[in-house]
């Protein structure tokens, strides 16, 4: 019998959301083996320079493609998104200090959330500012002939910096996503832009209540927190 | 094992620029690479000036901070004290050049990758002289070996009281009229390389670890208890 699914990711955001994250793993994967001895002795002198070629080429839709998809395809989700990750409440809170015990799949109570859970909202700040570090301190780097050399000796360790926080917090979004036994039903929200409505009701109460309530007045969403 | 220095006697130095194009015509150099450089500078306001040169190039650190930063190796101290760059092996990442506080290395944009003096190693090791002390006609330049007390190198740095940058294998030979202030500082790697390289790098490895160790017990855990239960 087919559950009842609910739409939470229109095909814009969850463009918007790959395009991100495609070019920020392939980033990360060509990059961090400046970081990583060994895997640099792994990858050789030739595999370092494709690599650097890769890295430089992906600069480009990493800088602009997301923003390009976002603010064209779907603008007021995204307004909403970006609101719902500045607003935060009490809720929030008690859901960060709960949410170790869940990710580790211990026993926890965790407080009724809105579309995007305290997490997700944690989440997408981090990558939001950590995308900024990064692409203001690589363009430094790119164009480091004619920029002053103490910016480009700063530049560095910020965008190792940037790069070694943002790699550990994909792998708890990637691990959460797939892997934990809870909220791996996410996933389906970002390929099929939909998620069971069982999820929903339980991973997102808040939000499934304006669902149902608010019906076509999407309007309502906004209210949320 | 030899170590390997240079004098620099700036009162014999004329700023003829010919230490720059010998070298340049023995490694091949594109024009805007230049592994030795000379520099002029003015002392005093009008009518009360004087002048004169300062070359720079690699002042092969003790301690270099390139090689620090290097993450192929391509940089490194050879046991002669000499600071190379294996050609084959540099990316063209130009940490180094952020790196160097002498500002000692250069790009080459069509081979990508980063070059300095070398101390002609290749020649030094047939017993010959760097290109810039065989043809500088002043006299100025002498190479050898600083732990030979007999070399000429060593008896002119005593004789000639010759200026050491501390944590270099460079010396000079100041004009009375010099400032020292218009010499390279002595060797000191700057916060920026310390930073990156004593926090920055094992610090995020340390969280880019705790991550994954962190999704690797939650994986765990969850299997050992069978799924999803507080949904």
């Amino acid at each position: 019998m087919p559950e009842e699914r609910v739409e939470r990711f229109n095909l814009a955001e969850r463009l918007g959301h790959w395009s991100h994250g495609i070019t920020f793993v392939v980033l990360l994967l060509t990059g961090s083996a400046l970081v990583f001895r060994s895997y640099a002795g792994l990858i050789g002198p030739g595999g370092l320079r494709l690599f650097r070629s890769i890295h430089h080429v992906m600069a480009y839709p990493f800088t602009f493609l997301t923003v390009i998809i976002l603010l064209l395809g779907t603008p007021r989700t995204a307004g909403q998104w970006l609101k719902e990750c500045l607003t935060w409440g009490r809720d929030d809170l008690r859901f960060i200090a709960a949410f170790p015990r869940e990710f580790f799949g211990l026993k926890v109570q965790l407080p009724e959330q809105g579309k995007f859970n305290a997490g997700e909202k944690l989440n997408s700040l981090l990558t939001i500012a950590g995308s900024i570090l990064m692409v203001v301190t690589g363009w430094i780097l790119l164009l480091r002939d004619s920029v002053a050399p103490a910016l480009v000796a700063w530049a560095l360790p910020l965008h190792s910096a940037g790069a070694l926080v943002m790699g550990g917090v994909i792998l708890g979004h990637i691990y959460l996503a797939l892997g934990h036994p809870n909220s791996r039903e996410s996933i389906n929200g970002m390929l099929s832009g939909k998620v069971s409505a069982r999820f929903a009701r339980e991973h997102h109460a808040r939000w499934y209540r304006e669902l149902k309530a608010g019906g076509n007045q999407g309007k309502k969403q906004q209210k949320i927190a | 094992m030899a170590k390997f220095g240079m004098l620099v006697d700036l009162t014999r130095c004329i700023g003829c620029h010919g230490c720059t194009v010998a070298c340049q015509a023995r490694w091949d150099l594109l024009p805007q690479v230049q592994f030795t450089k000379v520099h002029r500078y003015e002392v005093g306001t009008f009518p009360r000036v004087k002048g004169g040169v300062v070359t720079t190039q690699c002042m092969h650190c003790d301690d270099p901070p390139c090689a620090r930063v290097c993450p192929t190796g391509a940089t490194r101290k050879r046991a002669d004290g000499i600071v190379v760059v294996d050609e084959q092996e540099c990316i063209g990442c130009r940490y180094c050049q952020s790196a160097c506080p002498y500002d000692a290395r250069g790009f080459n944009p069509e081979r990508n990758i980063v070059q300095k003096c070398y101390f002609c190693y290749d020649f030094v090791e047939k017993g010959e002289k760097p290109a810039c002390v065989d043809t500088c006609m002043a006299g100025a330049r002498i190479f050898g070996d600083l732990e030979d007390k007999g070399s000429e190198l060593s008896r002119a740095i005593t004789a000639k009281k010759a200026v050491q940058i501390k944590g270099t294998s460079i010396f000079y030979v100041p004009p009375r009229n010099l400032d020292p202030s218009f010499l390279p500082p002595d060797l000191k790697e700057s916060s920026a390389v310390r930073i990156w390289q004593d926090i920055v790098h094992p610090g995020g490895k340390t969280v880019m670890g705790l991550a994954a160790g962190a999704v690797v017990a939650g994986l765990v855990i969850n299997n050992i208890k069978g799924g999803g239960n507080n949904a």
